[in-house]
């Protein structure tokens, strides 16, 4: 009779995809030149999350040398159907989050990336930033997106994140060339 | 003291006589004598103080532990029987004429083996050793955790994940390897996770044992590593409430809680309850606040057993659980990153200048309910039918930190319902006892949707059928213990496997069997050599597990290739006094098993959206084990103790020529206690100080974790506890205790907690337990 009853409670199991809207999946950097020209995208791509399929990481053109860009961040769950703008949520709570940008590399010290956008205490959020070039080469971007950072740390404002704290829901890394 | 005697008699008469000229029309001559004996050695106990209630007069045994009271009336008694050392005792006896029996003290110093006073000199047939925590030692600890409790017996360590987590490990071996019974019914819980503490409040027992070898073959094949029990003591045929109401403070976490226990016999049958709650803050490490590391525990027990009468006899358990667990704000991380962040804060992050008992996330909300119903019916003097049915349902949910309020959603919501029927049939002679077996047991695990994220166990359902023979004989030189089991075990697996369900039925035949021969070497010392073969199927977390284990950062891979490893486990443990006053608890033992199956680090790393991740993945490998665990308690005066304690394993995986993880480091430990007896309004007092050494644990293949073990640790702590007397006859029982008595900071190896933070630091426990 249990082994009948908990046989049949089996074979009722289906368990529940959940949902994950909490996922971000898609991360997409546009540098727009202030002057006109090309954009410029880095882009990082993992639909189906932790497992799977591997991210497709993408980064469109080169920057061009003495250039100013406007950057803008967006942030998609594109496993969702339709998919859902998890920019959305980060400026909803602009006050929790802050995107970092570093750069490593030989060629790429003068680059500079500043926060163009602040949160409800003035402190910077980072979708918006200012990209300048002033000399060419090549190296590494890595955009990091905190989860409840201590903004008000020493040099988080301007955006070292060695005193950031909080817990990291993005870390990627792009190539990035300056010709 | 002869004399006394002889007075106290005098007095009684002349009492009985003068006070209550009524009852002497009740031919009040009856005499009642006997004997005072320690449980454990058979020693009589000079100068016991037996206490009647009813006529509120006392007198004291002579040398050789003998009373004898005259002139009682016929009619029931409560008879206290307190001697220093030993934990004071009620006896209810009805007497309606002349009685002589004895009466038997358990020392609250010893650990013990396992008693059986059934026969007056039958003799034990067991062939294991079983360490025993007695009511005296669990008070004596008042306030911690089922498994820091256990950690007082030799070659039992814990594993933890924080001040509010910890598992109980056993010569090395914990988690799927490690049983539980919770009033001889396994304790079904998410015991695989590292972070989940047994469901049990340890308050609901009387007396909570250990066995070391994998000799309960009874329980199944979980018990490679030992086994756990936790059992409340026999229901006396006292018609009045009797049990102990206690309160407990502890200034680290600023604790408080109560509990209570009591028994009474009733018309219908004999009633026992129990009921807990504990309630602490943040704990203190030494230089900072462990914020949200409070936690809160409630628990509640019955249980109701026929009166002794007839063929039948039945039991009804019924056990609740609930624990809410702060885990550490600055444990809390996202990525790889964050760790290697983490190793180098001083302080970790989040944490609060101020004290505070909320519990906020991350946390851990736990509940399990536990029936139970026994039943035996004697078939004759010498053989018996016996029926033990639980059903558990444990319910598990996790919170995290989450974006956008979803903290409120837990991250982990599992529910475990689990049933367990074992049936068997016991038979007794003079010399041989056995008892067969089948079994069956089921467990339904389940992921409740609405966490929003990919489960890290799948939805399964598992069935297990096992038979099982055990034989108890006594030879001529030895005890002989031995027993075979077959088990096979059946897995309907459910798992989502890239957003696919995919099932899976898997199916396991395995067997375990031992043989315990124990010797008497002299009255007082006895020694086992336990020989075990175990196979243990993988479990579901083994086979299945898939995804993102936040805590620790890694991406953990079951797989379903595995099968099941097998353990040779030989066990020599000795117990008893080996000189005049030198008591003994040893074990030594060798543990090789093939195909080990652990989470080994993978050269692969995968990369997510929150950076690259090491992934682990369940795989088997040939292990070897050999270690060895000493107390000694050796009386230096009759008020002046000494007890010391080593225990160590030395842990080899074969197949790739490393250290082993999470194995216990050498530990030494050593304890001086006074015991002091009737001064003032004291009974007694015990005064105690203890060091304790854990030394680093150097033996580890270092890619195998994120951190290198900590340092070595010293550690002091002292107490005392004080007894005084109600006017009744009743205990009163004072405790203090000073754990981290230098507030040394100080990290654990197996503690998680040590890639955050330091270890509690100095704390100060109070406990005050009246029993009536």
């Amino acid at each position: 009779m249990y082994i009948g009853n908990s046989i049949s409670c089996f074979l009722r199991k289906n368990p529940v995809i959940p949902n994950e809207e909490e996922l971000i999946t898609t991360l997409s950097y546009t540098l727009i030149p202030e002057t006109g020209g090309s954009n410029v995208t880095f882009s990082f791509q993992d639909i189906d999350g932790v497992g799977g399929n591997p991210p497709l990481i993408t980064y469109v053109a080169a920057l061009q040398n003495n250039t100013t860009y406007n950057g803008e961040l967006t942030l998609k769950n594109e496993f969702l159907i339709p998919s859902v703008d998890i920019t959305e949520e980060i400026l909803k709570e602009a006050d929790f989050h802050q995107l970092f940008y570093s750069i490593s590399g030989n060629g790429l010290t003068d680059l500079s990336i500043i926060y163009d956008d602040n949160d409800a205490n003035n402190y910077p959020v980072g979708l918006k930033t200012k990209v300048k070039t002033s000399k060419a080469g090549n190296g590494k971007l890595r955009i990091t997106l905190r989860h409840l950072p201590f903004k008000s740390a020493p040099g988080v404002i301007s955006g070292d994140i060695s005193n950031a704290g909080g817990e990291t829901d993005i870390e990627v890394d792009f190539d990035i060339i300056i010709k | 003291m002869k004399r006394v005697a002889g007075l106290m008699q005098v007095i009684l008469v002349i009492s009985l006589c003068f006070l209550n000229p009524e009852i002497k029309a009740q031919q009040c001559n009856i005499k009642l004598s006997g004997q005072i004996l320690d449980l454990q050695h058979g020693d009589y106990l000079e100068f016991a103080t037996v206490y009647i209630q009813e006529t509120e007069k006392g007198i004291v045994s002579d040398s050789l532990g003998k009373f004898s009271i005259n002139n009682l009336c016929p009619g029931n008694y409560h008879i206290i029987i307190s001697h220093l050392g030993c934990q004071s005792k009620t006896f209810f006896i009805s007497i309606s004429q002349n009685l002589e029996r004895k009466f038997y003290l358990e020392h609250h110093e010893e650990l013990m083996d396992e008693i059986e006073i059934s026969g007056e000199s039958s003799g034990s047939k067991t062939g294991k050793i079983k360490t025993t925590l007695n009511k005296e030692m669990l008070f004596e600890q008042s306030g911690k955790s089922l498994t820091e409790m256990l950690t007082s017996i030799p070659g039992v360590s814990m594993l933890k994940s924080g001040p509010n987590v910890s598992k109980p490990i056993i010569q090395g071996m914990y988690g799927n390897r490690v049983t539980i019974l919770n009033n001889g019914i396994p304790q079904e819980g998410q015991q695989w996770g590292n972070d989940h503490a047994p469901e049990i409040d340890p308050n609901t027992a009387d007396k909570i044992s250990v066995y070391k070898g994998a000799s309960a073959i009874k329980y199944g094949l979980q018990a490679l590593g030992g086994i756990v029990i936790l059992e409340p003591d026999e229901i006396p045929e006292d018609p009045h409430w009797h049990g102990a109401l206690q309160a407990n403070f502890q200034s680290n976490g600023k604790m408080y809680g109560g509990m209570f226990s009591g028994k009474k016999s009733m018309g219908f049958g004999k009633v026992r309850l129990t009921a807990g709650y504990n309630k602490s803050g943040d704990k203190k490490a030494p230089d900072y606040f462990l914020t949200n590391t409070g936690n809160s525990d409630a628990s509640f027990s019955a249980m109701i057993s026929n009166h002794k009468s007839g063929k039948w006899s039945r039991l009804l358990y019924y056990s609740y659980y609930h624990n809410t667990n702060g885990i550490l704000r600055g444990s809390h991380i996202g990525n790889v990153t964050d760790l290697q962040e983490a190793f180098t804060r001083k302080i970790p992050f989040y944490t609060d200048s101020l004290f505070s008992y909320e519990i906020s996330v991350p946390k851990q909300v736990v509940n399990h309910h536990l029936i139970k119903y026994n039943t035996k019916y004697f078939i004759d003097n010498n053989s018996s039918l016996n029926l033990d049915a639980g059903i558990q349902v444990n319910r598990r949910a996790e919170f995290d930190i989450r974006r956008s309020n979803r903290g409120n959603n837990p991250a982990l919501n599992l529910t475990l319902i689990s049933q367990y029927f074992d049936f068997n049939y016991n038979k007794t002679s003079e010399n041989l006892d056995f008892t067969t077996g089948i079994q069956y047991r089921n467990g339904n695990n389940t992921n409740l949707p609405g966490t929003g994220i990919l489960p890290l166990i799948p939805d399964y359902f598992n069935n297990m059928a096992a038979t099982y023979f055990i034989i108890k004989s006594k030879l001529k030189y030895f005890q002989l213990e031995s027993g075979i089991r077959g088990e096979y075990r059946h897995y309907y697996v459910a798992s989502i496997v890239n957003r696919e369900i995919v099932r899976d039925r898997l199916h396991y035949l395995n067997w375990a069997a031992n043989v315990g021969l124990k010797k008497d070497i002299g009255p007082k010392l006895k020694t086992v050599v336990d020989f075990s073969i175990t196979s243990r199927p993988p479990e579901v977390n083994e086979l299945f597990s898939n995804g993102l284990h936040q805590g620790v950062s890694g991406i953990e891979l079951g797989n379903k290739s595995l099968e099941a490893e097998h353990s040779v486990k030989i066990v020599n443990e000795w117990q008893g006094y080996i000189a005049g006053k030198t008591n003994m608890t040893a074990s030594l033992f060798y543990n090789r098993i093939y195909n080990f199956i652990y989470l080994q680090p993978q050269q692969e790393v995968r990369l997510t959206i929150r950076g690259a991740f090491p992934v682990f993945k369940y795989v088997g490998s040939d292990v070897a084990l050999y270690g060895g665990d000493l107390k000694i308690n050796q009386g230096l005066s009759s008020r002046l103790q000494m007890i010391g304690g080593l225990s160590y394993i030395y842990a080899r995986n074969i197949t790739h020529q490393t250290g082993l993880i999470r194995i216990p480091p050498l530990n030494m430990n050593v304890n001086l206690n006074y015991t002091l007896g009737n001064f003032w309004k004291i009974k007694e007092i015990k005064a105690y100080f203890g060091a304790s050494y854990d030394a680093k644990q150097t033996n580890v293949d270092l890619s195998e974790d994120f951190l290198a073990p900590p340092d070595a640790a010293f550690l002091c702590n002292m107490g005392a506890k004080v007894r005084f007397k109600t006017k009744n006859g009743n205990d009163v029982d004072f405790l203090l205790r000073i754990d981290n008595l230098l507030n040394n900071s100080y990290r654990q190896y197996l503690d998680r907690l040590r890639y955050f933070a330091d270890e509690a630091g100095r704390n100060i426990g109070s406990s005050l337990k009246i029993n009536f």
